[in-house]
């Protein structure tokens, strides 16, 4: 069963089957508790959260859509929103977002996992952004700060905000070769 | 045809709605407008693929021992319980006894005519009480249209309301909230025994607790809001606490 697609272990817990959904979590569990962790900055927290992203995926497997996203973008969408809901009560980031960009941007040993062989373009995209179009990339991206929030925090106006936000989007997009669906 | 502005617009809002973060009242006309133009969708997929790789850098880290079973556990516990729909299992019981009182009325002679006669019969009576119940439930629909557009206006999914009490179990105001973006609560004391500031805490459902702020009571008398991070259908309670007084409002 290990072998098997991502799409048919998700069928599978659409019907019910545990066996699948430990097949799943198996293959999941140290990269969604790793985003947790990233986020939330708790182990206690990341493995509530963790946990909660599996139990989602399993009630809501049968409404899984192959066409919009893969599996895994899927499940680490939901990971993320329930990390920022988690962070969001305490009203302070509990990690840097300048350690978790030098975090996000270290050079990785190891090879990247099947299905994740865009993982060091991702990684050298980000490299090449400014600072501070990176800091505002993974402000609203990994703590899900608005526009507005960033230029409070960071203490410049709204249009600033925005603009580094777009400049960073747009220059990932390019050095990532994402070009118009 | 899409207005070329509603594009410019749109345009300018991509990233933000890539990576979740577009205020409430941008989202809205935004969206409708993506729902009309191919050329935006297409902008939007590729802005939200780029966030979608940047998930994917954080390091991978093993949770602690005995994660794979407690995630396990919980899928088959209570909260597991709302989950898939099974199929290929044995057939549901109300199917079962369908199908049983179909075989018992195949054992009778029943004319076609008489079938006929009684299906007209009943749903004739439905068409009535159909029409009855849609008449006397105007004013509820129109409480539920209003209430919709209500929610629509900060993109809410609903609002609750529970009383806020002073123990044992007196009256002493009410508590609102919004589940939306933002989502948000709002408190109001009227008649509260004890005026001073209130420490304003947050119970969820499993048990961890947040203090959201203080509020001032005086004269029996105040209201506090604050917009909340944490989805309403978690929250067990809301709690203020000053010394010698309580109020709890659960939800």
């Amino acid at each position: 069963m290990g072998t098997l697609t991502d799409e048919s272990l998700l069928a599978g817990m659409a019907s019910g089957d545990t066996d699948s959904a430990a097949v799943f979590v198996r293959r999941y569990q140290a990269r969604v508790y790793g985003l947790a962790y990233s986020i939330v900055g708790s182990s206690a927290i990341a493995e509530e959260v963790a946990q909660e992203a599996f139990l989602r995926v399993w009630r809501h497997a049968a409404a899984y859509d192959s066409r919009r996203s893969r599996v895994s973008t899927w499940l680490l969408t939901i990971t993320r929103n329930l990390a920022i809901d988690a962070i969001r009560l305490r009203h302070e980031l509990p990690i840097d977002p300048h350690l978790l960009t030098a975090s996000l941007t270290a050079r990785s040993t190891d090879s990247p996992a099947a299905g994740f062989e865009d993982i060091d373009l991702v990684r050298a995209a980000l490299r090449t952004l400014p600072s501070e179009q990176s800091t505002s990339i993974v402000l609203s991206v990994f703590y899900g700060l608005t526009a507005r929030e960033i230029a409070e925090r960071e203490d410049i106006p709204l249009g600033t905000a925005k603009t580094r936000i777009r400049r960073g989007l747009a220059r990932l997009r390019d050095a990532m070769g994402v070009t118009d669906a | 045809m899409p207005d070329r502005m509603d594009c410019v617009r749109t345009d300018e809002l991509i990233p933000e709605l890539a990576f979740g973060i577009a205020a409430g009242d941008e989202r809205a006309p935004a969206l409708g407008h993506l729902a009309r133009c191919v050329r935006c969708r297409g902008d939007l997929q590729s802005a939200t693929a780029v966030a979608d790789g940047l998930l994917l850098l954080t390091p991978e880290r093993e949770p602690p021992p005995g994660f794979e079973s407690r995630v396990l556990a919980g899928l088959s516990g209570p909260a597991g319980a709302a989950a898939p729909a099974r199929h290929g299992g044995p057939a549901p019981r109300r199917a079962r006894l369908r199908t049983g009182s179909l075989r018992r009325g195949s054992l009778r002679t029943v004319s076609l005519r008489t079938v006929s006669l009684r299906a007209a019969a009943v749903v004739l009576t439905a068409a009535i009480a159909g029409l009855a119940v849609w008449w006397r439930t105007g004013a509820d629909r129109d409480l539920a249209a209003g209430y919709r557009h209500t929610l629509a206006v900060a993109h809410g999914r609903y609002l609750r309301a529970a009383p806020l009490l002073a123990p044992p179990t007196s009256p002493a105001g009410q508590m609102f909230a919004y589940e939306g973006q933002p989502s948000w609560i709002l408190v109001i004391v009227r008649g509260a025994a004890v005026p001073g500031r209130y420490d304003v805490r947050l119970t969820t459902r499993d048990g961890r607790q947040f203090t959201l702020g203080t509020m001032t009571v005086e004269r029996g008398q105040g209201s506090w809001q604050a917009t909340i991070g944490i989805p309403v259908d978690r929250i067990a309670a809301v709690t203020l606490t000053c010394p010698g007084a309580q109020l709890t409002a659960r939800l």
